[in-house]
């Protein structure tokens, strides 16, 4: 893939080890990733780098992933990107509040595989 | 109106106000007198306010440990998730050989741990789901499903471990009609079964899934080659943490929550489960959901709680 059309990614997670999984797997697959370590940081790189999607934790110092959704939404530069919940959490009012809030998916991630994350992925940008 | 302190007063000692004023009512029926009887006809009236106090302060004690309980448990599986997700990640990119490859050996064990962590995973999904059950926050959410496709994503994740356990798993795929089920709690229901069906089949065996849509609804059956219930065992199966004596020789732990969980989901949803079996021979077990789908629960609005970074 050339480098003008590598897609960026945001990747918004607080858990180091997770990070680093992820931004690997997401890299080998051909995409450009930028990390988020807290909300805060999460909402400036959205603004700064404008990336393709956000893949978006939600327990998170600082801002929480719902907050920083919320945010997003609001901003009229960020509210089309399109948002995936990467979380933990799987109470299913979460899950219906992650998608009032606007994300396009929710993902359990202990439940899921890096394949099948990217696969998913592909179908959001297909 | 009785001052602020008062009525905190009161609050807190409810129980005590209510014994004290039952006294006095006692009293006044001993010394009765006309005026002893608006005394009583007031106490009476008091007593009932009380009551409902008393009763109102319990409910809401109750309601706060089951909530701290609800709120713990969710903790703790997010704890429990958050290593484990980090472990499978990095196995899957090690097993690609993304990072290099790999001797027959390394790749074996990796296996093993890659199998060990989707055990645990898995885990952490039951007792998060047992303890929904437990707070009767079970929610069932019906959409349309393909349940063959549940069915068949599932035998497929499953092969590679059969293969491990020289298994054979038949499931002869069956286009069937849409059905209205939360697809989570079904595919629970069938890996629960499927992994039983696993363990408890020594090598060679083989393993038979079969789903079918008849009069009474969409009927699963898993059938095994495996060592069977014990009759003695049978009426107390679908016990939380319960575990046949036959079970426990098995290598490997099971944490006696697969069917107890199953028969909960089942129960709930409307549905039926249940299964032959002879020892030493093999079991078979049926759910079936019914053909209008999983009856979905009536969904209070729950509160949100405060969340911390």
């Amino acid at each position: 893939m050339e480098p003008q059309n590598k897609k960026t990614i945001l990747l918004a997670d607080d858990e180091q080890f997770i990070v680093i999984a992820y931004k690997d797997g997401l890299e080998r697959a051909g995409y450009s990733v930028v990390v988020a370590h807290d909300g805060e940081e999460a909402l400036q790189q959205a603004q700064a780098t404008h990336p393709d999607l956000i893949l978006l934790d939600l327990i998170m110092p600082k801002m929480n992933g719902f907050e920083v959704l919320r945010s997003l939404k609001e901003d009229a530069n960020c509210a089309t990107i399109p948002v995936v919940v990467l979380t933990n959490l799987s109470q299913s009012n979460d899950e219906e509040e992650a998608r009032t809030a606007g994300a396009v998916d929710f993902v359990v991630k202990a439940d899921i595989s890096l394949k099948d994350l990217l696969a998913r992925i592909e179908h959001i940008f297909a | 109106m009785l001052p602020k302190r008062t009525t905190s007063l009161i609050r807190t000692n409810v129980l005590g106000v209510t014994i004290l004023s039952l006294a006095a009512l006692v009293l006044g029926l001993v010394v009765f007198s006309k005026a002893s009887v608006v005394f009583i006809v007031a106490l009476i009236l008091a007593e009932f306010v009380l009551f409902m106090l008393f009763w109102q302060s319990l409910r809401t004690k109750h309601r706060a440990f089951e909530e701290s309980k609800d709120e713990f448990v969710s903790l703790v599986s997010h704890q429990l998730r958050t290593p484990l997700t980090s472990m499978r990640l990095f196995v899957e990119m090690l097993l690609d050989g993304q990072v290099g490859e790999l001797n027959a050996k390394q790749h074996e064990y990796l296996r093993m741990v890659e199998i060990s962590t989707g055990r645990m995973v898995d885990l952490v999904s039951d007792f998060l789901n047992a303890s929904k059950l437990e707070l009767g926050r079970m929610e069932i959410r019906p959409q349309p499903t393909h349940l063959e496709d549940l069915v068949e994503s599932i035998v497929k994740n499953l092969r590679p471990l059969a293969d491990q356990q020289r298994l054979t798993i038949v499931y002869d795929k069956q286009e069937l009609p849409e059905v209205a089920v939360e697809p989570t709690l079904y595919s629970q229901i069938v890996n629960n079964l499927l992994s039983n069906a696993l363990h408890y089949t020594p090598d060679g065996g083989t393993i038979t899934v079969r789903l079918v849509q008849n009069a009474n609804g969409y009927q699963l059956d898993v059938t095994d080659t495996g060592i069977g219930i014990p009759f003695g065992a049978q009426a107390e199966l679908f016990k939380r943490f319960y575990r046949a004596d036959n079970a426990k020789h098995v290598l490997g732990e099971g944490s006696g929550l697969g069917l107890y969980l199953i028969k909960r989901i089942v129960d709930t949803c409307g549905g039926r489960v249940w299964y032959e079996s002879t020892e030493g021979k093999g079991t078979t077990f049926h759910v079936i959901i019914p053909s209008t789908g999983m009856v979905p629960t009536t969904t209070k609005p729950t509160k949100q709680k405060g969340r911390a970074a």
